[in-house]
């Protein structure tokens, strides 16, 4: 390295201390990745690259993430194992849970007054039946007594008097 | 690549998303990470990607505009900045962890005030290209042709670039150099500061 050139970078080190005094931090605000990204491939107006450089010039994190995401833009990635595919796409519920919390949502929606609509019918014809089998049942039973009765009494006053009730 | 089944929430979609992009994520993460040692957190820096991508249903994924970027792109700066902070956090743990005031230099434990050589440069002394191609050259000890790479231009014209800025330093120090010639300053160009170290 010659003279000079060790001269010049003392001098900028010096200046660059200057302005790491100022403002630049090595934890400057996150970059929004999309203008990194526009920046990477060349998308950006004229004034925002030449803003965007100014920040790189002064923000070592940002120029951090850039050197390293230009870096692995320029080797072809390779293969990817599968469980970390799997556990990634996990993330994103399975489609039968969804399904299912939808027809749970759609049962509790409008169809919830409908069944309740229909275990009060039935309560009502459960109730119904049940009144009228009752009332034929004693119905019955009333009209049995009275044939006994009729019976019991004809046979006493009859010639059949001998039988003993 | 079709994003609207993935920020509908379609899981068909989101799982034919990762199965196309998780090579590009994978490969940016594994780039940062093995270079620093930690081969090991691979998959799990991975994962965390995609939980980013996923976080507040899908914002980031939602702030990209195909016009702006290619997608593989600004996946790429979303996983490699994750391994950044992933190293930085990982860096942060092991210096809070082992903390030794034994470890610690005897020059950060002095109280006697330092003093330090400050250099004033003017805003828009250097244009932030210039600004950015010392930056790389002097600070990231690049050489001509990857500077050249990085900011897409030519390696004749990084030479200019560096070349111009370095007239412009050398001019505007020689200036102030003429100009504190016979103050009492101990040394042309340069501002003493005082710094108190606590």
């Amino acid at each position: 390295m010659t003279r000079e050139t060790e001269m010049d970078r003392e001098l900028w080190r010096r200046a660059a201390e200057a302005r790491s005094g100022d403002s630049a931090s090595a934890h400057a605000p996150e970059a929004d990745p999309l203008l990194l990204a526009g920046y990477l491939d060349g998308t950006l107006t004229e004034a925002e690259c030449e803003a965007f450089e100014a920040r790189l010039a002064a923000e070592p994190a940002l120029l951090e993430s850039v050197i390293a995401s230009r870096a692995a833009l320029s080797e072809a990635p390779g293969e990817t194992p599968a469980a970390v595919v799997a556990r990634a796409q996990a993330i994103v519920g399975r489609p039968g849970r969804v399904e299912a919390a939808r027809r749970s949502a759609f049962f509790a929606g409008w169809l919830r007054p409908l069944a309740w609509a229909a275990v009060g019918a039935l309560a009502l014809i459960v109730t119904g039946a049940g009144f009228e089998i009752g009332r034929e049942g004693y119905g019955a039973l009333v009209e049995y007594q009275t044939l006994v009765t009729n019976s019991v009494a004809f046979d006493f006053d009859g010639p059949g008097s001998d039988l003993i009730l | 690549m079709e994003l609207a089944g993935v920020l509908a929430g379609e899981k068909r979609a989101w799982d034919a998303f990762v199965a196309a992009q998780a090579p590009v994520i994978y490969a940016a993460v594994g780039k940062k990470l093995r270079v620093a040692g930690h081969g090991e957190d691979v998959e799990d820096v991975a994962q965390e990607v995609f939980v980013k991508l996923c976080r507040n249903d899908f914002k980031l994924l939602r702030g990209f505009e195909p016009a702006r970027a290619k997608l593989t792109t600004f996946l790429t700066v979303i996983a490699t900045t994750t391994a950044i902070d992933h190293l930085r956090r990982q860096t942060a743990q092991r210096s809070g962890k082992h903390r030794n005031i034994d470890d610690v230099p005897e020059a950060a434990l002095s109280v006697a005030p330092a003093v330090t050589d400050r250099i004033e440069i003017p805003d828009g002394l250097l244009s932030p290209r210039q600004a950015l191609v010392m930056t790389l050259l002097y600070d990231r000890e690049m050489e001509g042709p990857e500077v050249a790479e990085m900011l897409g231009i030519s390696a004749q014209t990084v030479r200019s670039l560096h070349h111009k800025a370095l007239l412009r330093l050398r001019a505007h120090f020689a200036e102030k150099a003429v100009a504190t010639e016979g103050d009492d300053s101990p040394r042309p160009g340069v501002e003493h500061h005082e710094d108190e170290k606590a």
